[in-house]
């Protein structure tokens, strides 16, 4: 039986949801592409994903509280009136 | 049945690694060895069977993609070829593998006794059932490789582990343990965790200023005159009309273009709308200013103020300066009069130095008798006359009259030329100053004239004499009444652009309170959504999935581990035995006579692995000890051999023959006589290839082998030629 079998196994037995026996399977389809290093990659391509999502939401809504409550920028001077009657 | 098992038969090889040329090594029925100094190719003869059979070498770095590593770099056609012949009993299966360099693919074929031929991936799963264990079991049943050995050596306990791992064939699930990182997940899970918290943070200082600017807006919109209740968008779209009116109406009274400003429906339009009519005030103004005359009235009234000064300044001066003139002649007289006086005074003048010369002739006449009568004082008569005379009587007469009356009238005459002299000096300088003022007088009229000229230049009409002071008042009050009319139209037309402009003011302060209740309105739906709790956010979403991902990876290295454990323990548990009794046999320690293996877990960086510890014993009274506390290089090197001789013998597979790859390294004389005892008990049951470049263990081997049992090749290398092999 392979490795991949054997541990799918152990992860049923273990009673684990079925994105972690996909996540098994890519972990394992990675090691075999690429070794090691690429599943390390692989987990950290996911964490990144992550936070590039919370990292761009904490940036928007950031921008929300910044643009909503930081002093306007002062209002361009006004109109310089022509010489009035004296 | 070792009858039942494969056999190495004879391997031929040509572009392989070390080998360049074509080589044949036929091994012998029980024993083979393959003798050469270091770097004759040994490990690539040993490396070209393992390549044969699973197209991979464990232990070799890759040189690039394509391991062109592989292929011998002076092979003429840059081609690897392998072909193994495994015999087992009346069968045989002759294994062909080739690659070219720079390709990533081996071609496989197998043919069998039959001559059926198999290729391809059909190959690959005829020989996996062929030999009956994977690639990493052939490195724990057939395969002592240097490096497992090596592992084994060192002091480091993670080597170690390795090494045990390799040699129980749990590298890969080892390797793919250490590949699942886990701390990346919880660093990432903590940085969105503080991301969370400060975004909550700065949307909750937000809103609480967002409360702060909206009352200063609400007493700004209150004091330019708006009303709380009206501080709506429709509020606010209906001041935009009142703003967009009043500019578009100004333009049509001035002449100018209206600009296209679209109705405000939003509340950033309202501020588009306001900045759009403030720039079109702007422009207003800028037009009225450039195409404004009051500059030009104002300038001509400065200029007929400027001229009515210079004029009337011009005929002040010359009417003083005749003034002067007339003064003069009122006060000396008329010029008339002066020529009279002069011609009085120069004939006074005259007439007494006329005078004065008639009484010096007397004088001198007086004199002449006086000196004459002195120097003849008895004389009788005179000299001119005859007459009778008195000399002495004559001589006082005389100088009576010469002291006298001489005298006087010489003194009166002398006064009276004084003064005539004296007057007629007096009516020269009095010419000389009623001159000087005609000419002043004169200068005067001609400057007011020349002005007169000037200014009738700008004023063509403008008249010569008192009638011009005149003229120029009536142009001053001509242009005073142009410039308060262009004062005035110039002064609306500002009143109507300011009302605009505080129209403006007013949609621009409703707009910000409309705009802050918007904000506030949006700043409390993301507050509420980033709040700790909430669900539907998408900090909490990435959380929540890399929360999952970290639990997934937790339970599949539980998995992996779970599996590395078990097959340790079954490994371990399987070769206890056999593994002490080669541990006896090849270290022949005096004291330490057992060896035991014991597997357990240990957290690493979170993550459970096996972790190996090797024990000896003296079964004489029972003390144990690490072994790599006590034992030397040389000894750790038996327990080394007799882990893998011990697995070997257990694992089930349809191999019949062991490699060992230079397995005396550090070994002495009497563990090099005991391998060559060990393996030559294998012998009975299974091939031995052992490859060596120790002369002394070769002695050994052939000893215990027996001469005539086994099959020794010499290797020669040169750089082009590769590796050749001779029969000893």
């Amino acid at each position: 039986m392979s490795i991949h079998q054997i541990v799918a196994d152990a992860l049923a037995d273990a009673h684990t949801d079925q994105s972690t026996r996909d996540l098994w399977s890519e972990i394992h389809r990675t090691f075999e592409d690429g070794g090691p290093d690429a599943v390390k990659q692989l987990v950290r391509s996911k964490v990144r994903e992550s936070e590039r999502r919370a990292e761009r939401e904490a940036k928007a809504v950031r921008s929300v509280a910044v643009a909503v409550a930081k002093p306007k920028a002062k209002r361009a001077a006004k109109t310089k009136r022509v010489a009035k009657a004296e | 049945m070792a009858e039942e098992k494969l056999r190495l038969h004879h391997i031929e090889i040509e572009g392989f690694r070390g080998v360049n040329r074509a080589l044949r090594l036929d091994f012998g029925d029980r024993g083979s060895l393959i003798c050469a100094p270091n770097g004759q190719g040994k490990t690539s003869v040993l490396g070209a069977i393992e390549w044969c059979l699973f197209g991979e070498l464990a232990y070799q770095m890759k040189e690039n993609t394509t391991n062109d590593e592989v292929v011998n770099m002076h092979h003429p056609t840059g081609e690897s070829v392998v072909r193994l012949t495994l015999r087992r009993e009346s069968e045989e299966f002759v294994i062909e593998r080739t690659r070219r360099v720079g390709r990533r693919e081996t071609t496989l074929r197998v043919t069998t006794t039959q001559g059926e031929v198999v290729e391809g991936s059909d190959a690959d799963s005829f020989l996996f059932r062929l030999l009956g264990l994977t690639f990493d079991d052939f490195y724990r049943a057939s395969f002592l490789h240097q490096e497992s050995v090596r592992g084994l050596l060192v002091d480091e306990p993670r080597v170690r582990n390795e090494a045990l791992d390799r040699l129980f064939g749990l590298d890969k699930l080892r390797d793919i343990l250490a590949s699942i990182q886990i701390r990346p997940v919880t660093e990432a899970i903590d940085d969105i965790r503080g991301k969370q918290t400060r975004v909550y943070d700065k949307l909750s200082g937000a809103s609480q200023q967002l409360e702060v600017q909206r009352h200063r807006h609400l007493q700004e919109a209150l004091a330019v005159g708006l009303s709380e209740r009206n501080l709506t968008l429709d509020a606010g779209r209906a001041l935009a009309r009142e703003a967009l009116q009043g500019i578009s109406d100004f333009s049509a009274r001035n002449g100018m273009a209206a600009p296209e400003i679209s109705d405000p429906e939003t509340v950033d339009e309202l501020e588009r709308v306001a900045r759009r009519v403030k720039d079109a005030i702007r422009e207003s103004r800028l037009n009225a200013a450039n195409q404004s005359t009051v500059s030009a009235a104002s300038g001509r009234l400065v200029d007929v103020e400027a001229m009515q000064g210079t004029l009337q300044g011009a005929a002040t001066v010359a009417a003083l300066a005749a003034a002067a003139v007339e003064r003069h002649i009122q006060a000396s007289g008329s010029d008339e009069e002066l020529r009279q006086r002069k011609a009085e005074l120069a004939s006074k003048r005259e007439e007494v130095r006329r005078a004065i010369g008639a009484q010096e002739m007397t004088t001198r006449l007086l004199g002449d008798a006086m000196s004459l009568v002195r120097e003849d004082p008895g004389m009788k008569s005179c000299p001119v006359c005859n007459q009778e005379v008195v000399a002495s009587t004559l001589f006082d007469l005389l100088e009576t009259r010469m002291s006298g009356v001489q005298r006087t009238e010489h003194e009166r005459l002398i006064f009276d030329l004084e003064r005539a002299t004296n007057g007629l000096d007096s009516l020269g300088r009095v010419e000389k100053e009623r001159s000087s003022l005609r000419e002043a007088s004169a200068r005067a009229q001609s400057e007011y004239e020349r002005i007169v000229q000037d200014a009738q230049r700008t004023l063509p009409g403008l008249p010569v004499g008192s009638e011009a002071s005149d003229f120029l008042q009536a142009e001053v009050n001509a242009a005073r009444i142009e410039l308060e009319q262009i004062k005035a139209a110039y002064l609306n037309r500002e009143q109507e652009l300011d009302a605009v402009d505080q129209a403006v003011d007013r949609l621009r302060a409703l707009q910000k309170v409309v705009k802050d209740d918007e904000d506030s309105a949006g700043l409390e739906a993301k507050v509420s959504a980033q709040s700790q709790d909430g669900e539907e956010n998408v900090l909490s979403e990435e959380l929540n999935r890399l929360a999952s991902l970290q639990e997934s990876l937790e339970a599949i290295a539980r998995a992996v581990q779970g599996v590395a454990r078990i097959r340790a323990h079954e490994a371990i548990d399987s070769s206890r035995a056999t593994t002490a009794e080669y541990y006896r046999l090849l270290c022949n320690h005096p004291y330490f006579d057992r060896l035991r293996i014991d597997a357990q877990e240990k957290m690493l960086a979170g993550i459970a692995k096996n972790s190996y510890v090797i024990r000896v014993f003296s079964s004489s009274d029972g003390k144990a000890t690490l072994a790599s506390s006590r034992l030397s290089t040389a000894q750790m090197n038996c327990v080394a051999l007799s882990i893998y001789l011990g697995l070997s013998s257990v694992l089930t597979h349809n191999l019949g023959f062991v490699i060992l790859d230079d397995p005396s390294q550090n070994l002495d004389t009497s563990h090099k006589a005991s391998l060559a005892g060990v393996l030559s008990g294998l012998l009975s049951g299974l091939q031995v290839i052992v490859s060596t470049q120790d002369l002394e263990l070769e002695g050994f081997l052939k000893e215990r082998f027996g001469k005539d049992q086994v099959t020794t090749y010499r290797l020669a290398w040169t750089a082009k030629e590769g590796t050749s092999a001779s029969a000893a």
